[in-house]
C-alpha cells in the first residue's frame, strides 16, 4: 500500500495542535477587571499627596472650563 | 553567579549602589526643599523630603560612623527645613498630613537631635483628637505607629500586633493578583512592623516565615521582569528586613539594580511613577522627580544590607508541597464533563474534547473515563466520507485519541493508517524542526518509529530558537510543550537557558490572569512544570486560579456570556485547555 503522506506534510502535521489555541478569544469583550488606580489617579503609595494632587486636578480642570 | 551564604558580606559592585545612590541624592539635596519648589509641587517635596530623611535617619540609627559628607549634605538641608515656622507649624494646622511632618521629626531624633518645639508641635496635634484617629488602611496604621514610635510621641493607639492581622502580607495573598499599589502595602508592612529589620515582629499564630519569603521573592522577580527598580529595590530591602540574606532571588535583584544604575547614581523609577501633572517642561526635575524615591530605596537596601544591626536569620525550608488532592479531583470532574460533551457535540469539537479526555483518564490512570467519548468520536469518523480529517484535526488531538484507544482496547482503522503513514513519512529524514520533537516521541510511544529512529530525530532538534525571546511567552510556551513531549527532563536539562525562558513565562501569567486568557494560562504552566518550575510560588498560584475557575458540573472558565451556545463553546475550549495542563506530568 502506498504512503499518503508525504515529509512535508508529517512534519507540518506534527507541528500543529488542537489543544492549545492561542488566537484572540472572546474572553476580551467580557474583560471585567476594574481599573480604580485609573479612576483613582492613583501614584505611589502617599494618600494624602494623591488626594491632593487630584483634588487640584479638579480644580484646574473646572476652572479650565 | 556564585552564591551568596547567609551573613556573607555583599560583593564590591553591590556594596557601591548605596554610595552612589546617596551621592546622586546630595547633588540634588536642593530638589528635597520644599522652599525652592514650584508652587505647584511644593507638597511632592515635603514628601520627597521626609523620605530623604527617613533614608538620612536610618544611616544614622544603623550606621555608628560620622556621616560622610554626602549624608552631611542631606542631613543639614532636612535639617535646614525643619527649622523653619513655615514647615514645622504646619503640622498643627493640616493634621491629616501628620506623617508628612511627623516623619522629619523623627528623623531627627535618630540622627541626635531631638527638637523640643518641633515635638510640642507632634504632641498638640496628637492631643486633637483627629490626626490619629481619622481611619487608614492597615499599613498606613503601622506607618502611623511606626513613627509615632521613633517620634517619641505618646499615644493610645493599637499595638503593631493588632493591626498586622489585617494586613494583606499576613494573608499570603496570590501574587499573581497583586498590582503595584498592593506590593507597597506588603513591603511596607514589613518596613514597620520590623521596625527596617531591628526586630522580630509577634506575627498571627497561622503566619509562615517560609511562604512570605517565597512571597516577596516571586513578587521581586515579577517586578524585575517589568523593570520596576522602584518595587525590586522595596522587596530587597523586604527580605533583609525579614534578616534574609542567602536568596538567589535577592543576588539577582542586586545584580538588576547594579545594571539599571547610572553612573552618577541615579536610578531612575518606573513609567508613570509621577503624577502627569507634576511632570512640567522642566527636564532636570523631571530628571529628579521621577527617580529620587527609587534612588533612595536603593540606598536604603545597601544600607540594610551593610549594616550589622539589622537582624539575620538561616533561610527556613520551604513551604510543604501542597496536597495534591484537589488537583487530581479537579481533573476527574473535568474530565467528565469533556467525555459527555464529546458525546454530543458535532465532531470537528467532539475530536478535541475526546482527545483531552482520553489525556485527563491516562493521567488519573482511569481510561475507561474516556471510552464512551473515544468510541462516540471513531464510530463518526468513520463514517466520514473523504480524505481523513486527522491531517487536520491537530497533531496533540490524533495522538491523545490513540493513546485513549489504546488503553481501552478500541480500535480506528483510519486513525492507524494515518499514524503508521506519517511515521513512513519521517523515517527518511535525519534531522526536524524542535516543534516536531514530541510528536516523533508520541510516534515512539504508540510503536510507530523504532526507538533508535526516534531518538535520532528528536536529538536533532535544537530548542534554542524556541526559548530565545522574541515571541510572545504563550507561544513559546507551546512551542516548548510541542518539543518536550511530555518529558520534562528535555528541558529542565538546559541550565541557565531554561531559567531564562521560564522566568520569561513565568512574568507573563500576571496578565493572562487578569484577561481571563485560561488557554494562555493553562499553557504557561504546562510549559513551566516541563521546565521544572512547578513548585515554584508564581506557578503555584497559577494552578490554584485555575482550579479556582471550575465551575461544580466540571467544566473550566465563567464566560459571563448569556448566549449558551457561546458559553458552550468556551467552556469546552477552556476546559481542554485546563484538563491538558492539570493532566502533565
Amino acid at each position: 500500500m502506498s504512503c499518503s503522506i508525504d515529509t512535508r506534510k508529517a512534519l507540518e502535521f506534527l507541528q500543529t495542535s488542537g489543544l492549545v489555541h492561542l488566537e484572540i478569544p472572546l474572553e476580551q469583550l467580557v474583560r471585567a477587571t476594574t481599573t480604580l488606580d485609573e479612576v483613582a489617579g492613583y501614584v505611589l503609595a502617599w494618600e494624602k499627596y494623591v488626594l491632593v494632587v487630584a483634588a487640584e486636578c479638579d480644580e484646574t480642570a473646572a476652572a479650565e472650563q | 553567579m556564585a552564591p551568596m551564604n547567609a551573613g556573607s558580606e555583599l560583593p564590591p559592585p553591590w556594596c557601591a549602589v548605596e554610595e552612589r545612590a546617596v551621592s546622586w541624592l546630595a547633588a540634588h539635596h536642593t530638589r528635597f526643599d520644599p522652599d525652592t519648589a514650584e508652587e505647584r509641587s511644593v507638597l511632592f517635596a515635603r514628601k520627597a523630603l521626609v523620605e530623604m530623611a527617613l533614608l538620612v535617619g536610618l544611616r544614622a540609627r544603623l550606621d555608628p560612623a560620622p556621616f560622610d559628607e554626602d549624608y552631611q549634605r542631606l542631613f543639614d538641608r532636612m535639617g535646614a527645613v525643619a527649622k523653619r515656622p513655615s514647615y514645622r507649624e504646619l503640622v498643627g494646622r493640616d493634621e491629616r498630613a501628620l506623617l508628612l511632618y511627623a516623619g522629619t521629626h523623627a528623623a531627627l531624633r535618630l540622627c541626635g537631635q531631638h527638637d523640643e518645639e518641633f515635638h510640642h508641635l507632634i504632641e498638640q496635634s496628637v492631643a486633637g483628637r483627629y490626626a490619629t484617629s481619622f481611619e487608614r488602611i492597615p499599613y498606613r496604621q503601622l506607618d502611623l505607629l511606626h513613627t509615632m514610635e521613633l517620634a517619641g510621641v505618646e499615644n493610645r493607639l493599637p499595638a503593631v500586633e493588632e493591626i498586622l492581622p489585617f494586613t494583606l502580607f499576613c494573608a499570603d495573598p496570590s501574587v499573581l493578583r497583586l498590582g503595584d499599589r498592593d506590593i507597597y502595602a506588603i513591603t511596607h508592612t514589613i518596613f514597620y512592623a520590623t521596625d527596617f529589620g531591628l526586630r522580630v515582629p509577634k506575627w498571627r499564630a497561622d503566619f509562615d516565615l517560609s511562604s512570605a519569603i517565597e512571597l516577596l521573592e516571586a513578587l521581586c522577580l515579577l517586578c524585575r521582569r517589568r523593570g520596576n527598580a522602584d518595587l525590586v529595590a522595596e522587596l530587597l530591602c523586604s527580605l533583609l528586613c525579614l534578616g534574609i540574606r542567602d536568596s538567589a532571588e535577592a543576588e539577582r535583584a542586586w545584580a538588576f539594580l547594579a545594571e539599571v544604575q547610572e553612573p552618577d547614581g541615579r536610578v531612575a523609577g518606573p513609567e508613570g511613577i509621577v503624577h502627569p501633572g507634576l511632570e512640567g517642561g522642566d527636564e532636570e526635575y523631571r530628571s529628579w522627580a521621577t527617580a529620587y524615591h527609587t534612588t533612595i530605596v536603593a540606598a536604603l537596601a545597601g544600607l540594610l544590607a551593610r549594616s550589622s544591626s539589622v537582624i539575620r536569620r538561616q533561610r527556613p525550608s520551604p513551604p510543604a508541597a501542597p496536597d495534591a488532592a484537589p488537583t487530581a479531583a479537579a481533573l476527574r470532574r473535568a474530565t467528565g464533563w469533556l467525555a459527555e460533551a464529546a458525546v454530543t457535540a458535532d465532531l470537528e469539537a467532539a475530536l478535541p474534547a475526546a482527545a483531552a479526555a482520553a489525556r485527563g483518564a491516562r493521567s488519573l490512570r482511569e481510561p475507561a473515563l474516556a471510552h464512551s467519548a473515544l468510541a462516540s468520536v471513531v464510530k463518526r469518523v468513520e463514517a466520514e466520507p473523504g480524505p481523513s480529517l486527522w491531517q487536520r484535526i491537530g497533531a496533540d488531538v490524533v495522538f491523545e485519541c490513540a493513546h485513549g484507544l489504546r488503553a481501552t482496547s478500541g480500535g480506528c482503522a483510519t486513525l492507524d493508517r494515518f499514524l503508521d503513514d506519517t511515521a513512513t513519512a519521517l523515517s527518511g529524514l535525519t534531522a526536524i524542526p524542535a516543534a516536531a520533537a514530541g510528536g516523533v516521541v508520541q510516534l515512539m510511544r504508540l510503536d510507530r518509529l523504532s526507538e533508535e529512529t526516534a531518538r535520532s530525530l528528536i536529538d536533532s532538534a535544537d530548542p534554542a530558537p524556541l526559548m530565545a525571546e522574541g515571541s510572545p511567552p504563550a507561544m513559546t510556551a507551546r512551542g516548548l510543550v510541542q518539543y518536550a513531549g511530555d518529558d520534562p527532563s528535555r528541558l529542565s536539562s538546559r541550565g541557565s537557558s531554561a531559567h531564562a525562558v521560564a522566568e520569561r513565562l513565568a512574568a507573563a501569567l500576571p496578565a493572562a490572569c487578569k484577561d481571563y486568557k485560561l488557554d494562555e494560562v493553562a499553557v504557561l504552566l504546562q510549559s513551566l512544570a516541563l521546565l521544572g518550575w512547578a513548585g515554584h510560588r508564581i506557578v503555584r498560584d497559577g494552578l490554584e486560579f485555575l482550579l479556582r475557575q471550575q465551575s461544580p458540573s466540571g467544566a473550566f472558565g465563567y464566560p459571563a456570556v448569556d448566549d449558551p451556545q457561546q458559553r458552550a463553546s468556551l467552556r469546552r475550549r477552556w476546559t481542554q485547555s485546563c484538563v491538558v495542563a492539570l493532566s502533565s506530568p
